[in-house]
Parts: C-alpha cells; structure tokens; sequence
C-alpha cells in the first residue's frame, strides 16, 4: 500500500451544501443537495427496531423548531484509506485518521426520538430544542447548517438500549449516505490535516479532552465501544476529524455531540496555530463522571501523566466541549491540578452555572491551580425566549423541564438552555464577568 | 439639570478628626456637611451630589455596640433621607471595613443605594461581597484615599441616578458575586489559545474565571444523649411520593417539601419516584430505603439508639443546586425542625 497507515494524514475535501431538497435520485450539484428520500430510507429502515422513520429537511431562517433532539452528525464518508469514517459502526475499525473524506460543510443530520420506555434520573435524555429562526435561533446549535431531521420511533417491544443503538446507526448510515452523494465529484477544496515536524522551540502543547461517560443515554463511544472502563488514553486529532468520537449523551441540553467531536474547537484552533506558535503533540481523551471522589482524584492524575509522558509542556483543557457544570466540574479541577503539578502549563475552558443572572457562586468545585480559565458564560444565562413558530418536527409536545406540565411545542418558548448552548457560546465568543 | 443627590457619608473616629484614645470608643455622632476625607468627596462629586451630613463612629464602639449603631443610622437614614449611602474607604482596617460593609448592607436592604471602598484583603471585603455590594477596590492605607474616592463619587453618582454600571474592572470595584454575560467577539478555543501562549511566555493574563472561597460551615456539638433525641430526615436526593405531586424538579430547585412517614416501618416501592437528575434512580425506585433510610432509622428508634424519629422527611433536589436558594432551603427546613423540638438530623446524600 502507497500509504502508511500510521501517517496520521488525511486529506478533506470540502463541499458546501446552501441547500437540501428531495427529489428523484440524490445528487450533489453547485452547493444544493438533492435528496432520493425512498432511497435514504431503504438504506436507513431497520423494522425490527424502528417502526417508523420520518426525513425532513430544515433550513436556517425558517419558522421551524426541532424537539426531542438527541445528537447532531456531520455528512461524511471516506473515498480513499482503508477504514471509514465513524470507525467502529461500520465493517472493520482501525485505522482511522487517514486518507480522503469528503466532507458536506454547511449540513448536519439531526436525529430526534422519544425511547419507548421511561427513564428518571442521570440516565435520562433531556429535552433538547433548536429553533431555525427567531431570537433563539443565534443560540441554538445547527441553526445555522442545513438539516435533514430523522425523526426514529421505536417498534413495539423494543427496548431503550436496543433503540438506542439503532439510533447510532441510523444517524451515521445517513451521514455516510448524504455524502456519498459527492463520492465521484472533484471537491472545489481540499484541506489537509498532518502533524508536520515543527521547530522544537514551540512550546508542545496537548489537548486534553474530558468525555462524558455515565451508562446509557449518557454515553460517548470511542472507535464503536463505549467508554464506561476507559483509561485515559491518547489520540490523534485526526482520528476525532474522522468520527472515533460518537456521542450517546443526551443529558443536558447544552451538551456535546458527534457534530462537536469531528469538528471539536480546540482541535481546529491548534491546528490553525500548529508549527506557527504551537507544537501540537495529540489529544488525551478519558471519561468525566468518575463514581467516587477517589476514582475523581485518580482521573486527574490519570490524565496528567499521559500529557507528561508525551512531553507536553501546556495542556488546553475542556470537558464535554466546555460542559462542566455538574460533578464532573470536580473530575475536571482534579485533571487541572495535576497537569499543573506535573509542571505543565494549562488553560482550562469551561461554563459557569447558578442563577441566570449570574448572582450566585457560579463554579462548584475549584483548585487553587485553576488560575487559567476561559469561560463561555453560564449555560442559559441571559438567552432569549422564543415565540410561536410555523412548523414543529421531531414532536407535538415539549416538556422542557419534569417540573412543569408538557406544553404545545408549537408555542412561544422559555428554556434554561438551547440544543449545544455550550458549544454554541463557545463558537459565539460569548464569555461572562464581574458587575 | 438634575437634582443634586443627597449624600450621607460614613467615617470612623480616626478619619472624622478624633484622636487619641477616645478615638475608637466614640458613640456614633451625626455631623452636618462633610468632615475630614468627605470634603475631598464633595469635590469629586463635582456638583452631582451634597454630603448633607456626615455620620461618624469609633472603630471599637461599632465592634462593641454593632446592632445599636445599625439602630441608630437606620434612624439618622430616616430623618436625613439621602439618594445614596458612602462609607469609608476603609482600605486596610478590618473593624472600619467590616462597620463600612455592615452599613452598606443595611442601606441596600431599604433600598437606599450604598458604595463603599476597601482594600481587597479587608475582612469586610470577605463578608461583604458575597452580599453583592459595590465594594471600590483602594490600596492598603490612606495614600491611595484621593483615587479611591473618586471611584467611589462616580460609581455613587451613577447608583444615586440609577444609571447603568459597567463591569467591575470598568468601574474598579471588587468582584461581588455577580457575572454579566459579555460578547467579546472572539470564539473560545482563540481565546483559550491566547491566554496559554501568554502563561507559556510568562505574559501577564487575566482569567475569565477567579474562583471564590466557599464559607466553611462549623459542625454542630454533638448529641449529648442520641437516646433521648427527637431525629428527622432530611435529603436532597429527590425522593418524593409517586407522581411528584410537589413538582420538585430534577436540577436546580428552589422550594422543598415534606411527606409523612408516620405509621411506616419503611418506604415501599411504588408509592416513592425518585426526581434527582444526578444519579441513576433505578435502585432508589427498586427500594427507596437505599436512598431514604427510614427503615433503619426505625430499627434505631425500636433498639432505643435514638429518641424518636420525626414522622415527617423533608426533601429537595440537590442536583445543580444554586447555593443561595439551597442556603435558604436549608434556613426554612431548619426553622421548621427547631419549631417541632428536633435536636439532630440525619441527611443521606447521593
């Protein structure tokens, strides 16, 4: 084989998508994506597990709100290399983070389901909304990309991790369908993604990526296997690009998802900056949530030794792409701590919480190491409400939170908190201070 | 032209003019227009605002007689009515800042807006922040009165005229428990990789996020007889009768509620949910009393280890929890217990 599969290179070629619409046989021409939607779901139906499965289309600007949201994909497949892309779902695995994909910029999948049976508690999927116009529209993830909604309901009898896993492949079956649609054509751009050889006087720097990991419905899967036992390990950056990261969290509305793992903020930051500022060595992933307060000290140190022994000199810290408002806040202060103790140099980015207007101890758990904090604000803090709109997919009903009674979804809307609110605000530039 | 603000400005003995011993042990005093530092504030008020009077109390004579002080300078509020309160600055002196912030505190609770001045490192500034007052940020001693001062005329001007206030660095006052969301123009990972670059090169930096100290909370003694005591229950794990007929929500609550257990040996499932969004429920749903111990605080009470139990749990979620609205959950449980002669609670955790 020409290439080595441990070259870590992979090439992007980059197609833009203004707009989807269905149509007779799925073609990609001049940035508009038309879509065979019989042929999607021949290739999507699974009747075992799914009674029935909806496509539509949602386009930015529109009168139209998105419920029951669960995860948000980017259209991908790989032309060149001999894995896939979202390795682990597909046939063979390893190795991933090389050769060609092609890549619909500007789109995203959607998918939106209600699980069969009912859940209480940590593990339970969160409503989750995102409003295409509108005053909220600027908050809510996908907003702003054309989107073909899945909206999955369970057959009779099925349970929720059983659901749940159809759902994974659903979602990445059209993503791989969608882009396939540009399989044959010559992208107008191609990126390239390669740790070069830099000059050794730039400061080595790794990313350190805390992943939410608590049991199903709160789940993140590495290379197709979910990271319940996962010991801190690490990565290339490219194999995030390529989809070794999967979201199954549907905690939390603000949370992370497929979509902000293969196009993660920090990992494109310190791309743009590599071999001109920075020397950026890899990416270290391992799971938040720990069950203990010992288990939460060890993660930290976990974490940190992996970045020593790379011979990182800074570390760039986050935790569900910025989410850290629960206990895992303390998983990631101890993971702080002891990179600084190890003599690196971190800076951590996170979210705050309390009271909307921000008058309350915003952060619940804290080292002294902590000294280097970028903050996108608190996750509901001061968003808009929104009003009425024309067209509701995914749902009739919301019930935003269990204290309050479901309402027409179709209706104005309050939330604490926005689909991706914390991955939104960290894009937007939204931060918080002292007043 | 607007009206010009009526001022009332606070000092201690030291910076009023008395000297000596007397000093700190000087009963509180009402003295009309400005005295000593209020005449340079008159000054920086620039016409905007009058100090109308000045009222003045040895340091030591406010530690001794806090709550009659209060007495006395809510009355002098009363009669002199200002359109904003000034104490200080008090920059290092902890007793002077501690009365400044204490003052400020009771003049914001009748809505008369106050501004005073320390130095970060004053005890008041640890007490009285987290209360959100404007607290200006001066040096540590008198050198520093003439900018601390003029901070402080300004912000009083823009309070007194209930103009917008900036952020605490634009207006240089401490950080007072509250966070204003800002767009900086500028996407996260940039700023992240700006501020290491900056720490990589041993730069100056400002972290978005300076973390506060949390109050330590003191045990109370312990039960002298546990036989004799009158016990109840108290969670936040969100175990509430089945239907949620509170509405307790899974995060972030802000009321609680009770439920009798009187007459139980212990809670059967089925008749309990469990709300909390922090912890897996499925065990808690199978047998509440993993989360809920009633039934061994029973066997307790049957064995004699404990008086009696209360026939009443008190519950919230504590899952995302505000800590000013858990601060106040536990103040209304508490009196509520103290009322029904309980002397000690049992609180399971999740």
């Amino acid at each position: 084989m020409a290439q080595d599969a441990g070259a870590f290179r992979l090439e992007v070629g980059v197609f833009p998508i203004h707009h989807m619409t269905f149509a007779s046989e799925t073609r990609y021409q001049d940035g508009t994506l038309s879509i065979d939607r019989v042929a999607l779901l021949a290739a999507l139906a699974e009747p075992r597990v799914m009674a029935n499965l909806e496509i539509h289309l949602a386009h930015p600007g529109e009168a139209c709100r998105i419920v029951h949201v669960l995860d948000t994909v980017a259209p991908m497949v790989k032309v060149q290399g001999r894995s896939t892309v979202y390795p682990g779902f597909f046939g063979t695995t390893m190795p991933a983070g090389n050769g060609r994909n092609h890549l619909l910029r500007g789109a995203a999948i959607i998918v939106c389901a209600t699980f069969p049976d009912p859940t209480s508690g940590a593990l339970s999927p969160a409503e989750a909304t995102i409003d295409m116009g509108g005053p909220a529209a600027p908050y809510c993830a996908c907003s702003d990309t054309v989107n073909v909604v899945l909206v999955c309901h369970p057959a009779p009898g099925v349970t929720n991790a059983d659901f749940d896993a159809a759902l994974h492949r659903v979602k990445l079956r059209a993503a791989v369908y969608l882009a396939g649609a540009t399989a044959a054509l010559t992208p107008p751009v191609v990126e390239t993604y390669e740790l070069h050889p830099v000059d050794p006087a730039l400061p080595r720097v790794v990313y350190v990526d805390q992943l939410h990991q608590q049991g199903l419905m709160a789940q993140t899967f590495l290379y197709g296997k979910h990271t319940q036992g996962l010991e801190p390990t690490l990565i290339h950056p490219n194999e995030m690009l390529d989809g070794a990261l999967v979201n199954g969290n549907y905690r939390a509305p603000g949370r992370a998802a497929t979509y902000a793992h293969t196009n993660n903020f920090i990992v494109r930051e310190l791309y743009r900056r590599h071999g001109h500022e920075v020397n950026f060595l890899g990416v270290v992933i391992g799971r938040g949530w720990q069950d203990s307060q010992m288990l939460k000290e060890r993660q930290g140190w976990m974490m940190a030794r992996i970045a020593r022994l790379l011979g990182a000199q800074v570390a760039m810290i986050s935790a569900d792409v910025g989410g850290t408002g629960g206990n895992n806040t303390i998983d990631f202060m101890q993971t702080i701590k002891a990179c600084e103790q190890m003599g690196l140099q971190t800076v951590a980015v996170m979210q705050e919480s309390g009271n909307p207007d921000g008058s309350d101890p915003t952060v619940v758990d804290f080292v002294p190491e902590a000294s280097a904090l970028v903050s996108v604000g608190g996750i509901g803090w001061h968003t808009p409400a929104a009003p009425a709109v024309e067209r509701v997919i995914g749902g009739t009903t919301v019930q935003p939170s269990i204290a309050e009674d479901p309402r027409d979804a179709s209706g104005p809307l309050a939330v604490e908190c926005w689909y991706g609110a914390i991955w939104k605000r960290a894009e937007l530039g939204l931060s918080a201070v002292d007043a | 032209m607007a009206d010009v603000l009526r001022v009332v400005h606070y000092l201690n003995a030291f910076f009023g003019g008395v000297g000596g011993e007397a000093e700190a042990h000087t009963p509180v005093s009402v003295h009309p227009g400005a005295l000593g530092p209020g005449r340079l504030l008159e000054q920086a008020l620039a016409g905007q605002g009058q100090v109308v009077a000045t009222l003045m109390c040895g340091d030591g004579y406010f530690a001794d007689q806090e709550e009659a002080v209060v007495e006395h300078v809510q009355a002098h509020w009363q009669t002199l009515k200002p359109d904003v309160f000034i104490a200080g600055p008090a920059f290092r002196s902890g007793r002077y800042g501690l009365a400044c912030g204490r003052l400020c505190l009771e003049a914001e609770r009748l809505k008369i807006p106050a501004v005073t001045g320390m130095h970060v490192e004053n005890p008041g500034s640890d007490l009285y922040r987290p209360e959100h007052l404007y607290i200006i940020a001066t040096e540590a001693s008198a050198v520093g009165m003439r900018p601390a001062l003029e901070r402080m005329a300004a912000l009083a001007i823009k309070r007194g005229r209930c103009q917008p206030i900036g952020t605490a660095a634009e207006e240089g006052f401490l950080s007072r428990a509250v966070r204003r969301t800002v767009h900086t123009g500028t996407p996260a990972a940039i700023r992240a990789v700006d501020m290491a670059l900056k720490k990589w090169r041993g730069e100056p930096y400002i972290s978005e996020l300076t973390v506060e100290t949390f109050e330590v909370i003191p045990p109370a003694p312990p039960l002298s007889d546990p036989s004799k005591a009158l016990v109840a229950l108290v969670t936040e794990a969100g175990l509430v009768r089945k239907g949620n007929p509170d509405r307790l929500p899974a995060a972030a609550a802000t009321h609680w509620a009770s439920y009798h257990v009187g007459g139980m040996d212990r809670l059967v499932a089925g008749e309990w949910d469990a709300v909390h969004g922090g912890y897996d429920n499925t065990a808690a749903l199978q047998d509440p009393n993993r989360v809920v111990p009633l039934d061994a605080l029973r066997e307790l009470e049957r064995d004699g280890v404990i008086g009696k139990l209360l026939d009443d749990v008190f519950v919230t979620v504590g899952n995302m929890g505000s800590l000013n609205a858990m601060k106040r959950i536990g103040a209304e449980i508490a009196a509520m217990l103290v009322q029904r002669g309980v002397q000690a609670v049992v609180l399971p955790a999740t």
